[in-house]
């Protein structure tokens, strides 16, 4: 995942998430702290402080954290096969995409993509609520991982799609460090969103979420090894009406044996031209290229090589006997590129 | 003697809603069990009669936020 999605990702939980989560964590927030702030004001301890709001929060970062990296964990298992890992994506969007519509209210049956926490759960954390205990407030941020909104839950599935323990505890992070300016403001003034502003920024997250969806989709139809990706689909549109000549600005030499770099911006070179019906050899040389970028792929061709930073591997396969593009890419479909046979 | 009461709500946006709904009403004396579901938009109470009456339940949640219809 590149570093500009954790943004994104952040952004989302800065402008939307925070408020449209603050429903029922707001509320049990601010319950603890009223239960605190009575026997504040019985042993007359002088002045109230937000301490109970940052361990609150930060017990929550925590939780979310380790929770990410478990759903990051869980769906590096899927990894394993090209076709298991499609499937899993496919499904992670048609549930971001429910979640969304679910949010902007588009049908009734959309409500079925929320998933509602157990109730004995829900009442675990009511009932920590309204504790008086001194690390009640800390135990409260971490129980919130049990109840999490409809946007977090987008994030965790898209923490599951990342396939990288790592990235999905990255994921979650960078969600719930976007969330804490709100929660923390609105819990220290403990004020409460009215409906009509709450309303307003759900559909603003339905949107964020949307907009991930689009950008996953994406990346899974890319996963498919055909040139269906929307980046495809725009740029032939593009070149029908202009000319593009080649995009790339390199050279294309007819080689059956290429060497390409992995970098932190994906693969050099992305283009390349292979004679037909003959025997390819590519070398992979991983000089600083981290994250999906590691796992070279070649989806039509089932293939699949994982070359970690600052090592080297090769890869053989025959090409067809016809004219055709091949796409290669890493294993999320981020950074691709394409071997030309001709 | 304990009966249940089936409610159609209307205005939850999301299943925070429905947790807000269940410890309101769970908080309220004579309220044995309330399950809200978020996708049905509808709440199943377990209340006893003689202690609390079926338009205070309404009134409770209406006064969540919510708008509140008895089904059965």
């Amino acid at each position: 995942m590149e570093n500009t999605s954790f943004v994104a990702i952040f952004l989302t939980g800065l402008l939307t998430g925070g408020l449209s989560c603050l429903a029922v964590q707001g509320g049990l927030l601010a319950s603890t702290i009223a239960q605190r702030e009575e026997e504040r004001l019985k042993d007359k301890a002088g002045k109230g402080s937000p301490a109970p709001i940052l361990w609150f929060l930060l017990a929550k970062l925590v939780a979310y954290t380790i929770l990410g990296l478990l759903l990051g964990w869980f769906g590096s298992l899927f990894s394993l096969s090209l076709t298991v890992k499609l499937v899993m994506q496919f499904a992670v969007i048609v549930f971001m995409f429910g979640t969304a519509m679910s949010l902007l209210n588009v049908h009734p049956f959309f409500r079925y993509f929320i998933i509602q926490p157990p109730k004995f759960l829900t009442r675990l954390v009511r009932n920590k609520s309204k504790s008086k205990d001194a690390f009640a407030p800390a135990l409260l941020g971490a129980f919130t991982v049990f109840i999490p909104c409809g946007i977090t839950q987008a994030m965790m599935a898209l923490a599951i799609a990342s396939g990288s323990a790592i990235r999905g505890a990255g994921i979650m992070y960078a969600f719930v460090l976007g969330t804490t300016p709100v929660f923390f403001l609105l819990g220290y003034f403990a004020t409460r969103l009215g409906d009509f502003w709450h309303k307003k920024f759900l559909r603003v997250a339905a949107y964020a979420i949307i907009v991930l969806t689009v950008f996953n989709l994406n990346n899974a139809l890319a996963l498919t090894g055909r040139p269906i990706t929307l980046t495809d689909i725009g740029k032939n549109i593009f070149c029908a009406v202009a000319y593009c000549g080649n995009a790339s600005g390199q050279s294309l030499v007819l080689t059956n044996e290429v060497t390409i770099t992995i970098g932190t911006y994906g693969y050099t070179p992305k283009n390349i031209i292979v004679a037909r019906n003959s025997d390819v050899k590519i070398k992979l040389v991983n000089n600083d290229g981290s994250g999906c970028a590691q796992a070279f792929t070649i989806p039509s061709l089932g293939l699949q090589k994982v070359v970690p930073v600052g090592s080297t591997a090769e890869l053989s396969f025959h090409s067809p006997d016809k004219q055709t593009q091949i796409a290669f890419m890493c294993s999320m479909g981020m950074y691709r590129g394409v071997i030309n046979v001709n | 003697m304990s009966q249940v009461l089936k409610i159609r709500i209307n205005g939850m946006h999301c299943t925070s809603c429905s947790i807000n709904i269940d410890g309101e009403l769970e908080d309220a004396a004579g309220i044995v069990k309330a399950d809200t579901s978020y996708a049905k938009a509808q709440t199943v109470v377990e209340f006893d009669a003689e202690k609390i009456s079926s338009e205070k339940i309404l009134e409770i949640i209406k006064a969540t936020g919510y708008e509140a219809e008895v089904v059965n």
